[in-house]
């Protein structure tokens, strides 16, 4: 519903976190629209995160104890900065870990090849 | 790149909290989101407010406050499946505890009020209150949501006071009877007028609302009616009888013991019971006198019909059952153990005289009850030494 263009949002939900937590574990801190411009950068804009789903989850994250915030006063707005805290970096590599299985197990699964990546005629 | 002018700042700020969204931090976030789309895609020769109108709907698919909305069921919801599975667990765990606790009860079993209570307390502090919190977030109309949690609260306190009854806990009837009351004179009309005119629904209305005045009008019947009255009659019918009888003896007892007054064993056996009874007598007239708050002279002369709290257990628990002292449980049971010892040297070879004290209701019982136990054990004392004296007297 809010995540992307190109997948469906079933296929999406439930990896918004973890596409979060990896991020800001790879780039140490960030602000929400530079998430959403960078994940759109990484995939070639095949994953877009809408803002509606975005803050949402960067609110539960934080509230978790797994982000901390920095912020910084630009005139008469605020940019929030997300970083992860000890707890968000176990978490990220459990997430990013659980996915890769979660992966593993849909390949063999759905007996997808392994290098093109398609599915087998 | 565009720079956002401070008036434009407070304008997208304005817009963002008038479009619902509350949370200061989300504020913060939302502004600076659009500030930084503004300056990436907004060219100088671009109109700002006719830009802002087209870059709106990207944060949302009906309204802004959805943003809002999210967040907050995150943040409030975030045990969401946790409350569900709990909810399911609680309820398969009232259910069982509950039919497993009659079961036990009809075939009176040990454990049956503990399983009983166990399937009150998961059905009434579990099972309702995570469905009131589950119908706040479930229920789409506004009134469905008031009125089915109205039902609920009134479902924790009546299954509540059940609990308490069967725990012998103070309120235990105002619970029931209230919550019964209110809930088939007031919660089933407010449910039927609440939804009877959605087309919908209406068939299913009138289904669960006849289904839950019928059943709630028998509870509220069957414990309103309390127990039967003829057996209630009959109870104080054998009351009557049992007091007479003793009374027809006592006095029997005084004028055989005129004529044997002479023999030691007659007076050692006469005062051995007198004691007994007077302590009975005594006990009977102080737990009568706490009950019905008069002085002790009063209480003697209060029938036993007449005693109002006579199905009350605290007074039993807290004056006699744990009680210390003259009145209390451990000190008649030492009076019965001394007067049986004396009875078991008078007939070594009859233990049917002695005065069977484990079989004695004397735990955990109302007052009329252990007012009945002590006429009983008045009857037997009498008795017995009707027994003795005839007995000295035709030896004689």
């Amino acid at each position: 519903m809010y995540l992307c263009l190109m997948y469906t949002s079933e296929l999406i939900k439930g990896t918004l976190k973890t596409i979060v937590l990896e991020l800001l574990k790879k780039q140490g801190r960030m602000y929400g629209y530079e998430i959403t411009q960078k994940v759109k950068e990484l995939t070639a804009g095949k994953i877009q995160i809408t803002e509606g789903a975005l803050y949402p989850t960067l609110h539960a994250l934080e509230k978790n104890g797994e982000l901390e915030t920095e912020k910084e006063y630009m005139g008469k707005r605020v940019r929030k900065y997300y970083k992860l805290t000890e707890q968000g970096k176990n978490t990220a590599t459990e997430r990013v870990n659980e996915f890769a299985d979660f992966i593993e197990t849909m390949r063999f699964l759905l007996d997808l090849q392994t290098k093109s990546g398609h599915v087998q005629g | 790149m565009y720079r956002v002018k401070e008036e434009e700042v407070d304008f997208m700020l304005d817009d963002i909290r008038a479009r619902g969204v509350i949370l200061e931090d989300l504020q913060d976030n939302l502004l600076d989101h659009m500030c930084c789309i503004v300056e990436q895609e907004l060219t100088e020769s671009d109109n700002f407010f006719a830009f802002y109108e087209r870059m709106l709907p990207r944060f949302f698919q009906m309204e802004l406050k959805e943003i809002q909305d999210e967040t907050d069921n995150l943040l409030t919801f975030k045990n969401f499946y946790a409350m569900k599975k709990t909810l399911k667990y609680s309820g398969i765990a009232a259910t069982f505890f509950a039919l497993l606790g009659a079961i036990f009860k009809i075939f009176h079993l040990p454990g049956a009020a503990a399983m009983i209570i166990l399937g009150g307390l998961f059905f009434a502090l579990v099972f309702l209150p995570l469905m009131i919190v589950l119908k706040f977030r479930d229920e789409e109309e506004r009134t469905d949501k008031w009125v089915l949690s109205f039902g609920f609260l009134l479902g924790i306190i009546t299954s509540s006071g059940m609990v308490f009854k069967l725990m012998h806990w103070p309120a235990a009837n105002i619970l029931m009877l209230g919550g019964i009351s209110v809930f088939v004179f007031a919660y089933v009309p407010i449910y039927f007028m609440s939804r009877i005119r959605r087309p919908e629904i209406r068939f299913n209305t009138i289904v669960n609302s006849v289904l839950m005045m019928a059943l709630g009008s028998l509870l509220f019947a069957m414990i309103n009616l309390g127990y039967s009255a003829t057996l209630k009659s009959s109870f104080f019918a054998t009351h009557d009888y049992l007091y007479s009888h003793k009374e027809d003896l006592a006095k029997a007892n005084s004028l055989l013991l005129q004529k044997v007054a002479d023999d030691d064993s007659v007076i050692r056996f006469h005062r051995a019971s007198s004691k007994l009874n007077e302590h009975l007598e005594e006990t009977r007239n102080h737990l009568v006198a706490v009950s019905e708050g008069v002085s002790i002279e009063k209480a003697r002369s209060i029938p036993f019909k007449d005693i109002k709290r006579l199905n009350d257990n605290r007074i039993v628990r807290q004056e006699f059952e744990h009680a210390r002292g003259p009145f209390s449980q451990v000190e008649l049971r030492k009076q019965i153990e001394d007067y049986n010892t004396l009875v078991k040297s008078y007939f070594p070879d009859q233990p049917e005289r002695l005065i069977a004290v484990d079989k004695l209701w004397l735990r955990e019982t109302v007052l009329s009850v252990l007012l009945q136990e002590f006429v009983q054990i008045q009857t037997q004392l009498a008795h017995t030494e009707n027994n003795y004296l005839c007995y000295v007297q035709a030896k004689s």
